[in-house]
């Protein structure tokens, strides 16, 4: 009897408790929140903020709209999000490229520019060739570059976007000039890798998910992954390290930020739901299934990771000339 | 409005010569012996051959028309006027208030003009200017999920 | 194809759960397809979400149902109001408006809906018949070829363009250099931004588009209110009448949209919209009454609308064989086919091949479905022309505003509509048609692009241009069809 009653008072007292935190901070969130995409529907980005949106919705029990503002190479949605009001109600997935838009002079924005809340995801970069090429590595590719400077080209998206950088910046890592390779702007990874098969150009050093069809098609063979260990998709793929040497590793990234000066209390509740959505099944089956990469990082580490991501990619790009 | 031909072909001929003296500082692809300004300096000059071309058109146009600017008939009655004038100016309106506003007051007076100037009785101007934007709300936000600004509602929606 | 494969693929689609998500998914394409501003890529956006929660099937078919609608449902709004839903409807939208202005507004839309479904169901057969091979070509057009493509696109502006030519190129050329605007160039460099950043992302074309033809036409329209809008005055009648035929009448024409259709929407980059102007171009140029277009005169409707739907379906061959997408949507269905462990590429034939025989009978259940469906849906929408013209112009306004909100959220959209509504305006009051600009902008990005970037590959040197085979062969084609009767035309002027 005691027992069972001791129980029920202190599940009393626990939603007293939960109850007074209630209403101590304002019982975020009470209305829509708006994700803002800076890429356009159809892409890896737009498909991993879906996911986390209709995740999102279901733990914090409010609709969570996904809006792509795309356009500008993404400093149109990055903008978005950074203008927004910092009221919980608007958060925005950032890209790698916020890391790399401020060098170039196009916006003021950059990773310090908002409320980081957490990484969800990485995908290095990865080093694809024609299926019938006689490239069998990294070195035999990276040989062939040094030996006829300008020859082979590469894509998969625009000039000084971030798979150009991570060519360029492998390049560089092989004391090998970035413009041996000299970048053939595309709209994205896919008309790339269609160029590719259809031999207008040599190589497109996009990230692994994205070649993926092609790749299992037999049309396109990977050579290499640039990151610290092979990836879940395609073990047999070695990394950049073990194939040439090189400490080179690129990835790009995504995560959710918030317009700076977000409420801790709004940010601790976003970053609990995301923490829980992360470890859920649904979404660890859904990226499984892309092929994306699950990375977490929480808000400090997060700060700290894309203040060193736009240090390497600035110095790249001043290599390649796109800083000047 | 009906503007000549000669008049006509100088301002594109003029376009096309302010674009091709601006593209000339657009910076070149790394590596390669053009870049952003080539595209757009194509256009230009075709722009300016073109606009040219029109002009000299308009020049041998008998009774010297290609050089008048010339106004409809409906433009003299003050009336069609501001009737016409009421569309851009009602969007430009919208556009200017409908983030303060918020998508249902900023809609439904815009509307509400619009109806009264194009002639609708005041009651049911009235009505179709609080019901249609209603309607709207309903197909947008509701079901489709865009974003409309709330503005000042939103603090009557979504009390805090 | 095996009876059992066939059996089992008939299961997957013909149970109670996949018939009801079809319909559901028929209403929201129809209604997304018929609001401007909303593209059949939106619906398609919009719809995965839901789709997370759905097996394969379901999945798969609430997409190619809701986009199959959405691309017709465009022609409603245009025909009636002068207002593409989507821009695949822009080709042929101051044809259909031409109809309906002269009470033939029932034709228009009927051909706008029966052929659609023609042109659907063509481009699925060769869907199923041969997308391997057809896939393997497309995957052999590099950027010299999309060039020689994008060319000939645009080449349909000199067709296209009725009355004066120099007017007609002149605004071309403004459409080419809207599309010019902003930082996606090959450079990466912004243009013309004026250091705004909204403008970074360059001319959104769906607010010019709407701006260019239905705020132009309401501003016109403004000035003689008390008139009542020319459709009204004629109920629309049965929309299937007549339509056999015209089939009869344009059997060529159909299987020509159908046919070009369905190879466009093939090409990775090329969808249905670059489909429906060309075909609409092609129509013109080889009609035996070309003067006729621009008129109100249903061939070019017959043959674009067949166009725009095969292309839909022409899209899937890459994206099925190669996982390469052929249009928007096809690059989101990629993702929901790779979600729902249906990994597009050859081997989905073999390991797969009752979902994939599922996709083939969804694609012929939707088209079909497009019949009853689509016949509800414009008795519906033709209510609003009994609004009274000083009712109905307000309406339709906020209409605009909202579909030019919508694609990116941004009053920016609202204000591009506005700006481009009063150039169209003034254009058209000045004789310089807008149809060329819309096709200018179209094609702008896609022809400096694949300009650039094969000039970056061949190091600077243009016989690259004509090194490879099918870019060979689009030159010749372009230089027979273009250049020659041009010349021609130039040099029997001379003389007299």
């Amino acid at each position: 009897m005691t027992a069972i009653k001791r129980r029920h008072l202190a599940g009393l007292a626990a939603g007293f408790t939960l109850a007074a935190a209630g209403t101590a901070h304002a019982a975020w969130p009470e209305r829509p929140i708006t994700l803002i995409v800076p890429w356009g529907a159809g892409g890896g980005t737009d498909a991993t903020a879906r996911i986390i949106g209709s995740l999102l919705e279901k733990e914090l029990k409010q609709p969570v709209n996904v809006v792509n503002r795309t356009g500008g190479s993404g400093v149109v949605g990055h903008q978005a999000i950074a203008s927004a009001a910092p009221d919980g109600y608007t958060i925005g997935m950032a890209t790698v490229e916020i890391g790399m838009m401020h060098w170039q002079g196009l916006t003021a924005l950059k990773g310090s520019s908002y409320t980081p809340i957490a990484l969800v995801n990485a995908d290095p970069a990865g080093l694809q060739v024609r299926a019938d090429s006689s490239y069998k590595s990294a070195k035999d590719l990276v040989d062939a570059i040094k030996a006829n400077p300008g020859k082979l080209k590469s894509s998969g998206t625009g000039q000084g976007g971030i798979w150009h950088l991570a060519i360029a910046g492998m390049l560089r890592s092989l004391s090998v000039d970035p413009a041996a390779s000299p970048w053939v702007p595309s709209n994205g990874a896919a008309p790339g890798l269609q160029d590719l098969v259809a031999g207008g150009i040599e190589i497109v050093p996009c990230s692994l998910p994205e070649a993926r069809s092609l790749i299992d098609a037999g049309k396109v063979r990977s050579l290499a992954v640039m990151d610290a260990k092979p990836a879940a998709l395609y073990p047999n793929v070695p990394t950049l390290k073990a194939a040439t040497g090189s400490d080179w590793t690129l990835a790009a990234w995504r995560g959710i930020v918030a317009p700076k000066g977000l409420p801790k209390d709004v940010s601790d509740r976003l970053l609990a739901a995301l923490e829980k959505l992360h470890k859920s099944a649904e979404f660890n089956d859904f990226m499984k299934q892309r092929g994306f990469g699950v990375t977490w990082m929480p808000p400090v580490e997060f700060a700290a990771f894309m203040e060193k991501s736009s240090n390497d990619l600035g110095a790249v790009m001043k290599a390649v000339g796109i800083v000047k | 409005m009906k503007i000549g031909d000669t008049i006509l072909g100088a301002l594109f001929a003029f376009l096309g010569a302010i674009v091709l003296w601006h593209v000339r500082t657009f910076p070149v692809i790394p590596g390669q012996k053009f870049g952003a300004a080539l595209f757009p300096g194509v256009i230009a000059a075709g722009l300016l051959v073109c606009g040219i071309l029109l002009s000299v058109r308009g020049l041998r146009q008998a009774g010297g028309g290609g050089r008048s600017i010339a106004f409809d008939d409906w433009a003299r009655d003050p009336v069609v006027v501001v009737r016409f004038l009421s569309v851009p100016a009602g969007l430009l309106f919208y556009i200017l208030t409908s983030d303060f506003l918020g998508f249902h007051i900023a809609a439904s007076v815009t509307m509400l003009g619009w109806l009264l100037i194009f002639g609708v009785r005041l009651l049911p101007a009235v009505a179709l200017a609080i019901g249609f934007p209603a309607l709207m709300h309903l197909a947008f936000y509701k079901v489709l999920r865009v974003p409309l600004p709330w503005g000042l509602l939103e603090k009557v929606v979504f009390p805090s | 194809m095996t009876p059992e494969i066939l059996s089992q693929a008939f299961n997957l689609v013909f149970d109670p759960y996949v018939l009801w998500v079809v319909a559901g998914s028929a209403l929201f394409g129809l209604f997304v397809g018929a609001i401007p501003g909303l593209t059949a890529t939106m619906a398609t956006a919009l719809l995965v979400p839901a789709t997370f929660f759905m097996p394969p099937i379901p999945a798969i078919a609430s997409m190619v149902t809701a986009t199959a609608m959405a691309i017709f449902a465009g022609d409603i709004p245009s025909c009636l109001l002068r207002m593409p839903g989507t821009p695949a409807s822009a080709a042929y939208t101051d044809e259909a408006y031409a109809l309906t202005k002269k009470g033939q507004g029932e034709l228009a839309l009927g051909a706008g809906l029966v052929f659609s479904v023609i042109g659907g169901l063509f481009g699925t057969f060769i869907l199923i018949l041969c997308a391997p091979v057809l896939a393997e070509f497309a995957l052999r057009f590099s950027s010299f070829e999309y060039f020689w493509l994008t060319l000939l696109g645009l080449s349909c502006a000199v067709f296209i363009a009725s009355g004066d030519k120099l007017k007609g190129v002149i605004s071309l050329l403004i459409g080419l250099l809207v599309a010019t605007v902003g930082l996606d160039n090959p450079a990466g460099h912004p243009r013309f931004t004026f250091g705004l950043p909204e403008l970074m992302g360059g001319a959104e074309l769906i607010p010019i588009m709407v701006g260019m033809f239905a705020v132009s036409e309401v501003m016109r329209s403004s000035i003689s209110v008390a008139a009542p809008l020319e459709t009204a005055q004629k109920a629309i009648g049965n929309v299937f009448s007549g339509m056999w035929g015209l089939l009869k009448k344009y059997p060529l024409q159909t299987l020509r949209g159908s046919v070009l259709g369905t190879l466009v929407g093939a090409l990775p980059g090329a969808g249905a919209d670059i489909a429906a102007w060309m075909s609409y171009a092609m129509s013109k140029k080889l009609s035996k009454e070309p003067e006729k277009f621009g008129t109100g005169h249903i061939e070019g409707i017959v043959e674009s609308g067949a166009a725009n739907n095969s292309a839909l379906a022409g899209a899937w061959i890459p994206a099925m064989v190669f996982g390469i997408p052929g249009d928007s949507i096809t690059a989101i269905v990629i993702g929901v086919l790779y979600m729902k462990n249906l990994n597009p590429g050859p081997t989905l034939f073999v390991n797969n091949a009752a979902s994939v025989y599922a996709v083939f009978l969804l694609f012929i259940v939707a088209n079909l479905l497009m019949l009853p469906f689509g016949w509800a849906a414009i008795k519906s929408f033709k209510q609003v022309l009994r609004l009274p013209r000083k009712a109905l112009l307000p309406c339709i306004l906020v209409f605009c505003i909202l579909g030019a909100f919508a694609i990116n959220n941004s009053v920016v959209g609202i204000a591009m509509m506005l700006g481009f509504g009063i150039l169209a305006w003034l254009m058209e009051e000045n004789g310089i048609p807008v149809a060329p600009a819309i096709l200018g902008m179209v094609l702008g990005t896609l022809l400096e692009e694949h300009f650039i970037t094969s000039m970056i590959k061949s190091d600077g040197n243009p016989l690259a241009f004509f090194d490879r085979p099918i870019s060979g062969t689009l030159a010749a084609t372009m230089i027979l069809l273009i250049v020659i009767p041009t010349l021609a035309r130039l040099l029997r002027k001379r003389p007299a």
